[in-house]
């Protein structure tokens, strides 16, 4: 086990930029997630890391060891980093059952006997599958495969584990399952761990930490608090938990807020962190479960508003609601309660209200 | 899982095993460049070169072909070839097209068993073909001998024709259109069918203006296929044509080959190259057709059964065709072998029962030249495929599953030797073994069979494991090189099992094309190293005529039981 350290990465094919300059660290024992969207670069970055693809440009050490530096035309081959890689289709070999296929990676490594039988057995009780040891992959559910490819994974005890969309073929209760258990598996074993989804849910619950990409670069990192609380731009925003964004002209300042005139005479007070000028347009995101609704006659606070509910849409543990604000559509969720084409008076407070630049 | 120390990969030094992983495909590389060029670069230096191999003087000229233009006999034989190619590949064509959708998508009785049957003709050597022809339909052959008993008149056919030759060697080429045929129709999206009947067409509008238009690709590469077929057609043109004078091509470079005294190796050549000319570009097109066929391949997932189309009144009619057809090919000719080949003679004035013997079969097993010939072809083919399958299986990897520079040249280099017809991969071993030095001992043996056959059926062997492996997902391999084996271990460990039933149909396509080659190895025959096919060629120029049909039967009864054995025991599926 051992920390990572990846300094500007790049990559590309021909005249495309499929990675450019990546950048993190990972210490010892931590859990990184890599989040981002379709084709923004996290399985070339994960193939960076195992050495299955040669990057274009930068530098990759783990525990110490350089395994890749372009400026040092330095690159190890996949074969001798000893690295876990986990694929999101397993890559169970199918002609050996599921004991063959751990004892494989042991064979390579010239363990053979009685230890090479007790790792493959100790491995297998670690994601509860040695009761299957005798079983062809094909003959195991989606679930079981995915526990075996992670036993197959931890057998040799690699440095670092990388787990590109492992639970990605799972229906979704397994997969609520399967990632509590892939927590307290990282926890127990301690290894170092790489993670690659385009799933938020399973990057904030897992990660100690979370790099979100898009489109090759990486546009922020932090604890899943930060990444969820304070999104750094509009895109983080809206791609990790559901945002509502709209625009907004800046025509007023008072005391560290700013006013925004969102409609004809709809006013919002934010509070930036950058200092905005007169008459810039922002964009403002809420979060739909900050969004307050106001009962009895608490004190008017700004951002209060009364507005027609005219949306209901009913979703079990929670209702989201959706009225028009200034003329722009806005959604917000509450345990339950309102009731569809009445008023209500909403707040937004000031505190849940992020700003950007509109080129943010 | 409390060490903290991973376990490393032992063994060689990281630079010393990528060296001698870089050097192992290399090696297969240049294995396979080399097995392409031996054939053809021989051949080329000749085609351009004023004297044979042995005494070049390394000018090169265009005298050969200057010489070979200037022949008088030019003018016919391209005509002849011509005639020949438009009758064979029309009969073949048309046949073929109409037998398999009577097959593949009619409601006709039987369709499993006669699909298959129609396709028994592939793995039976056209060379057998021949004989059985001129037992059956030759002057003297049974069914005319029979029609002549009939009728009082002689038979108002003659094989010994450009026309006879032709029919005949349509009839050994349908079973290629048959099958490109049959797949194409019968992996056609059931949804266009249903369609066009819910918009109320009938099962004859239906085939017209669905089913064969669909069909289409399948049947121009089939045609293409054809016509490759015919100009590399061989042992049909020679024993019904050699004997009244007509010569294609290919039984113009084998005369010319063989012609007595010292024989123009120049020459021969030159109308070598030409051939080669012809079918590379044949292939050449098929493969643009085939990357174009694309946009007929219908969208989406397929819905449904394809229902069989319903022929109703004609059902019974269609059959009776069928099985005519069936009957007056393979069933006339090999009836007729195997008639012949129990009898002293075969005449239809005699009773064969009273003309029964076992006297062609104790020739064969006792005269020790026919005799080895068997164990020779059973050699070649149980240790020659093997040998081809592995050969086939270390090029598919490099070419398919490494990260080789040139794995691109080398998966075209594998399927080069498809361009190259039977006979002139036999003209160019046999110039390999006289110009290349040490290739000179394998002349005359077994070896040097295997090498030209090899080279031969490359491509044939490639065109089944590689797309195999095409469909195995590179994860596999991914999985094994992080894990930290090499490429040599992930492929014999991981890829190698996992295409295995692959490995067996290949393994099982090269014994069965081992067995009836005859074309490979016209050129490089000499006492010792017979095969059956080569001395069912001597035996009949004496006309024995007995002997060769029980050497026939022992050649189609050894690929049955392969056949049986590979279908039946391992599972190895042979089409579809
Ligand atoms: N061999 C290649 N040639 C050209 N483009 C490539 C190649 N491999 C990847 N790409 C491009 O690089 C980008 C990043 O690919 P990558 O597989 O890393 O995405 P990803 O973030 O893992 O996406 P997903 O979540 O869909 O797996 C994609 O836009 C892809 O089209
Ligand atoms: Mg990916």
């Amino acid at each position: 086990m051992a920390d990572v350290v990846v300094q500007n990465l790049g990559r590309r094919i021909g005249n495309l930029e499929i990675l450019k300059d990546v950048s993190f660290t990972v210490a010892e024992g931590e859990f990184l997630t890599l989040l981002g969207p379709s084709g923004c670069g996290k399985s070339t970055t994960l193939n960076a890391l195992a050495g299955l693809d040669r990057p274009s440009a930068g530098r990759i050490v783990v525990g110490g060891e350089t395994f890749y530096d372009e400026a040092r035309g330095i690159f190890v081959d996949a074969r001798y980093r000893n690295l876990g890689l986990m694929f999101q289709s397993y890559a169970l070999w199918p002609h050996m059952t599921v004991a063959q296929n751990l004892d494989f990676t042991l064979e390579i490594r010239k363990l053979r006997g009685a230890e090479a039988r007790k790792r493959v057995m100790e491995s297998l009780e670690l994601v509860d599958m040695a009761q299957y040891a005798g079983r062809y992959p094909g003959e195991l559910s989606g679930g079981q495969q995915q526990r075996v490819a992670l036993a197959r994974t931890l057998v040799y005890q690699p440095k670092l584990l990388l787990l590109d969309e492992p639970l990605s073929n799972l229906d979704a209760k397994l997969r609520d399952r399967a990632r509590d258990w892939l927590r307290d598996l990282q926890r127990r074993t301690g290894v170092t761990t790489i993670y690659v989804t385009h799933d938020q849910t399973e990057a904030l619950s897992l990660s100690d930490r979370i790099i979100v990409m898009n489109q090759g670069r990486i546009v922020q990192h932090g604890t899943p608090t930060t990444i969820y609380e304070t999104p750094g731009s509009m895109f983080v925003a809206d791609f990790v938990g559901a945002s509502n964004a709209f625009e907004a002209e800046v025509v007023g300042f008072e005391e560290g807020t700013a006013r925004l005139r969102l409609g004809e005479d709809t006013h919002i007070l934010v509070r930036p962190e950058f200092t905005p000028e007169l008459g810039e347009r922002l964009t403002v995101t809420i979060r739909p479960e900050r969004i307050e609704a106001v009962t009895g006659d608490s004190a008017a606070e700004p951002n209060d508003f009364s507005v027609l509910v005219d949306a209901t849409s009913y979703q079990g543990a929670r209702t989201v609601y959706g009225f028009a604000l200034g003329g722009q559509r806005v959604r917000f969720e509450a345990a339950a309660g309102l009731d569809s084409d009445t008023t209500a008076r909403i707040r937004l407070p000031v505190e849940a209200i992020r700003v950007y630049r509109a080129d943010a | 899982m409390n060490s903290s120390i991973g376990t490393s990969v032992p063994g060689r030094s990281r630079a010393g095993s990528e060296r001698s992983e870089a050097f192992a495909q290399y090696s297969i590389a240049l294995f396979c460049l080399v097995l392409v060029a031996i054939p053809l670069l021989p051949l080329i230096l000749q085609a351009f070169s004023a004297q044979p191999l042995y005494g070049w003087d390394g000018s090169l000229t265009f005298a050969n072909f200057v010489h070979l233009f200037g022949l008088p006999e030019i003018p016919a034989l391209a005509g002849t070839t011509l005639l020949f190619c438009v009758i064979s590949i029309a009969f073949s064509t048309i046949f073929g097209t109409v037998l398999a959708l009577l097959v593949g998508r009619t409601d006709i009785p039987l369709r499993g068993a006669l699909s298959n049957i129609l396709l028994w003709p592939m793995f039976v050597s056209p060379l057998v073909i021949g004989f059985g022809a001129i037992l059956t339909y030759g002057p003297s052959g049974y069914i005319s001998g029979l029609y002549m008993r009939f009728t009082g008149q002689s038979a108002p056919w003659d094989i010994y024709t450009v026309w006879g030759l032709s029919l005949m060697s349509g009839i050994a080429m349908v079973p290629m259109t048959i099958l490109y045929c049959i797949s194409s129709a019968q992996q056609q999206d059931p949804r266009l069918e249903a369609a066009a009947r819910s918009a109320g067409a009938g099962p004859l509008r239906i085939v017209s203006r669905i089913t064969i238009p669909l069909m289409r690709p399948a049947i121009v590469y089939a045609f293409v296929m054809n016509v490759v077929a015919a100009l590399e057609m061989f042992a049909i043109p020679l024993l019904l044509g050699g004997p009244v004078g007509i010569q294609l091509i290919t039984t113009f470079i084998y005369d010319k080959g063989f012609e007595a005294g010292r024989p123009d190796y120049g020459l021969v050549s030159a109308a070598a190259i030409i051939l080669l000319i012809m079918v590379c570009s044949l292939v050449a097109l098929q493969h643009i057709l085939l990357s174009r066929a694309h946009r007929f391949i219908s969208i989406g997932p397929k819905g449904g059964r394809l229902q069989p189309l319903e022929l109703g009144g004609w059902r019974w009619p269609a059959f009776g065709l069928v099985l005519l057809y069936i009957a007056m090919t393979m069933g006339a000719l090999g009836f007729g072998l195997l008639l012949r080949s129990f009898v002293s003679i075969l005449t239809p004035f005699i009773s064969p029962l009273e003309l029964l013997t076992l006297e062609n079969y104790r020739d064969v097993l006792f005269n020790p030249t026919y005799r080895q010939s068997v164990i020779n072809t059973v050699l070649l083919a149980v240790i020659g495929g093997f040998v081809a399958t592995a050969i086939v299986g270390a090029i598919a990897f490099v070419a398919q599953r490494s990260d080789f520079r040139m794995r691109g040249t080398v998966d075209m280099l594998a399927q080069l030797p498809r361009a190259v017809p039977g006979l002139i991969v036999s003209l160019g071993v046999f110039y390999a073994a006289i110009f290349v030095p040490g290739l000179g001992i394998i002349a005359g043996t077994l070896w040097i069979l295997g090498l030209a056959y090899i080279i031969r059926y490359l491509p044939a062997g490639y065109g089944i494991v590689a797309p195999a492996l095409l469909q195995v997902t590179q994860d596999f391999d991914r999985a094994a090189r992080v894990a930290g084996a090499s490429w040599a271990m992930t492929m014999r460990r991981i890829v190698a099992p996992v295409v295995k039933p692959a490995f067996l149909a290949c393994y099982t396509l090269m014994m069965i094309l081992f067995l009836k080659e005859y074309a490979a190895a016209i050129f490089l025959f000499r006492p010792g190293n017979e095969v059956i096919s080569m001395t069912m060629l001597t035996a009949w120029i004496p006309g024995y005529t007995g002997i060769v049909s029980s050497l026939a039967v022992i050649q189609i009864a050894i690929t049955a039981i392969l056949i049986l054995i590979a279908t039946r025991l391992f599972g190895v599926k042979l089409h579809g």
